[in-house]
């Protein structure tokens, strides 16, 4: 056996050198052999409308894995807005993106012109992972969160419109002595939402304060117009404690506080049991 | 020493599967770039074969029917291959190729959709060909893939009779006129549907014989045989005209002037008086 192993190894080493093309063929081929997540990791940066010339074969078959979550965590709107991308006429597969980017846009009914937009940048933020406690914790993720809490695992699914840039989520615990003296979890999620996907020239900050109770989520407050800012991008930082936090009250209780907008607001957090 | 046999045998075991794959790669490779030509060279044979089946090939080859890329447009293919892509599946292609199916389908309409089903279950290397045979002025029977439609005393029916399953290669439509030796109606009329069904592998062929009576405006089934009258081996059935079919079948009148029935050779050899059921 020992003096075959070279043999072998020379075999399986023919199909790489021969299989040297260009990296939109090589995600082609990962395609061909069901290797979605490299398929999907070739063809994001050739598809990403950020970058000098994004290539409308490339955001064509990212929209495919996009619409049918292979390789990525599925996601509707931007497999729609990569299927309105790739309508050029320098696309071979431009009839067939047209036809399936009008299938989604009928799909999402009124939402549509909300949901699907051509030209967007899309920003992959790494999931965020928060320990909250020993076998309690939440991963954050662009399309969604999942709470692993004592060994039982619980999802929930969101997605972001076409453009809107999430700001990393912010995991505030608070030590409260009323009603019971206990840790509460707190997940203030901050988003830019542009004023157009694809030439953006402001940004409205949003919020979506939550609370994680045991393997569950429970939503404490939200609002979508906190302040606009001017610019190309969002601004790189930001005192969002000015627009929104979660704090201990002065009777030691958890308390929301919405002071950006038009409609400042504020309250206390009940406690609930975890179940 | 054993081990080259076990390095054959691994080679032997992943390169039908690699070869498609890597195929299909190369030709959906050669549709991005524009290379229309070679991506049909390739994708064709893959995609419309009945090898394992490739959601990915029939996708794009579907694609390229529909807009007339490297092949002459034919939407009817493209729904075939559509439906094809989209049978029971993980693979994301086959998604798409639903949504594509269904939308050809509210394009198209009903009537037309039935002959996207049957292409797709069917394939494209049927040989069927569509016929109009005429038995007497304003009598005549036509046949296609879904059945016949026959026309009496000016009113036509259509008769479902989809005989097509997948793979089958069929031979034109016969007709055969007998003398009935009835004043009222001189003759009688049959047709026969022989045709070919492939084993799984396509290596062996069941030769059958569907033989029918059109009376008036019925198309009757005349029971022959229970199954196919020969089993041959060949990689691809043989054209019609250098095969004879009346070496294994036929229907004639017998000595007394009734019409009859015959396998002539193999397990199911036999005959059998058809009756006259014009009155």
């Amino acid at each position: 056996m020992g003096r075959c192993l070279p043999f072998v190894v020379v075999l399986l080493l023919i199909p790489r050198l021969a299989g040297a093309q260009t990296t939109r063929d090589e995600a082609i081929g990962a395609l061909a052999r069901h290797d979605y997540a490299t398929a999907a990791r070739i063809l994001r940066p050739l598809a990403d409308n950020a970058s000098s010339r994004p290539d409308p074969v490339a955001q064509f078959l990212l929209a495919i894995l996009y619409d049918t979550g292979r390789g990525v965590a599925r996601d509707g709107s931007r497999a729609c807005g990569l299927f309105l991308d790739a309508v050029k006429p320098a696309n071979p597969f431009m009839q067939s993106a047209s036809q399936l980017s009008n299938v989604s846009l009928e799909e999402f009914g009124p939402a549509a012109s909300m949901l699907c937009a051509a030209g967007a940048v899309w920003t992959d933020n790494p999931p965020v992972v928060l320990t909250l406690g020993p076998n309690h914790s939440v991963t954050i993720t662009d399309t969604g969160s999942t709470i692993v809490y004592n060994g039982t695992e619980s999802r929930s699914v969101g997605g972001l419109f076409p453009g809107m840039v999430a700001v990393p989520a912010r995991y505030t615990p608070l030590d409260v002595s009323s009603p019971v003296r206990v840790r509460r979890h707190f997940i203030q999620s901050f988003f830019w939402t542009p004023d157009n996907p694809a030439r953006p020239s402001n940004w409205t900050l949003g919020v979506m304060l939550g609370e994680v109770i045991g393997k569950d989520w429970a939503s404490v407050a939200a609002e979508r117009s906190l302040v606009t800012v001017a610019g190309a991008r969002p601004p790189a930082s930001f005192d969002f404690a000015s627009v929104a936090q979660i704090r201990l009250s002065a009777t030691g209780e958890a308390e929301w506080v919405i002071s950006g907008g038009t409609n400042p607001r504020g309250g206390i957090v009940p406690w609930k049991d975890p179940r | 020493m054993r081990c080259p046999l076990l390095v054959a045998a691994v080679l032997t075991a992943s390169i039908d599967q690699a070869a498609a794959q890597t195929g299909t790669a190369e030709g959906v490779a050669a549709l991005a770039r524009g290379d229309y030509q070679q991506a049909a060279e390739i994708l064709k044979p893959i995609a419309e074969g009945w090898g394992a089946p490739d959601p990915m090939a029939q996708f794009f080859m579907a694609t390229m029917y529909e807009t007339g890329q490297g092949v002459p447009q034919n939407l009817l293919r493209a729904c075939a291959l559509y439906q094809r892509a989209s049978g029971p599946s993980d693979n994301p292609f086959s998604a798409q190729a639903m949504k594509l199916h269904k939308a050809l389908f509210r394009a198209h309409g009903v009537e037309w959709f039935q002959d996207c089903q049957i292409l797709g279950t069917v394939g494209f290397d049927h040989r069927f060909e569509p016929v109009n045979l005429t038995l007497t002025p304003g009598h005549s029977i036509a046949w296609d893939l879904k059945g016949a439609t026959i026309t009496y005393q000016g009113k036509s029916k259509h008769v479902p009779m989809p005989l097509g399953t997948r793979g089958t290669v069929f031979f034109p439509v016969r007709q055969t006129d007998l003398a009935s030796g009835d004043p009222g109606t001189p003759y009688r009329y049959f047709n026969e549907v022989f045709l070919w069904r492939p084993s799984e592998d396509r290596r062996s062929w069941d030769l059958e014989w569907h033989l029918f009576e059109v009376v008036r405006d019925q198309l009757i089934r005349i029971d022959v045989t229970s199954g196919p009258v020969a089993r041959l081996q060949f990689a691809e059935p043989p054209d019609w005209r250098f095969f004879d079919v009346r070496a294994y079948v036929d229907v004639r009148r017998a000595p007394d002037g009734r019409a009859e029935w015959v396998v002539l050779q193999g397990p199911r050899a036999g005959r059998g008086i058809i009756e006259s059921r014009s009155r």
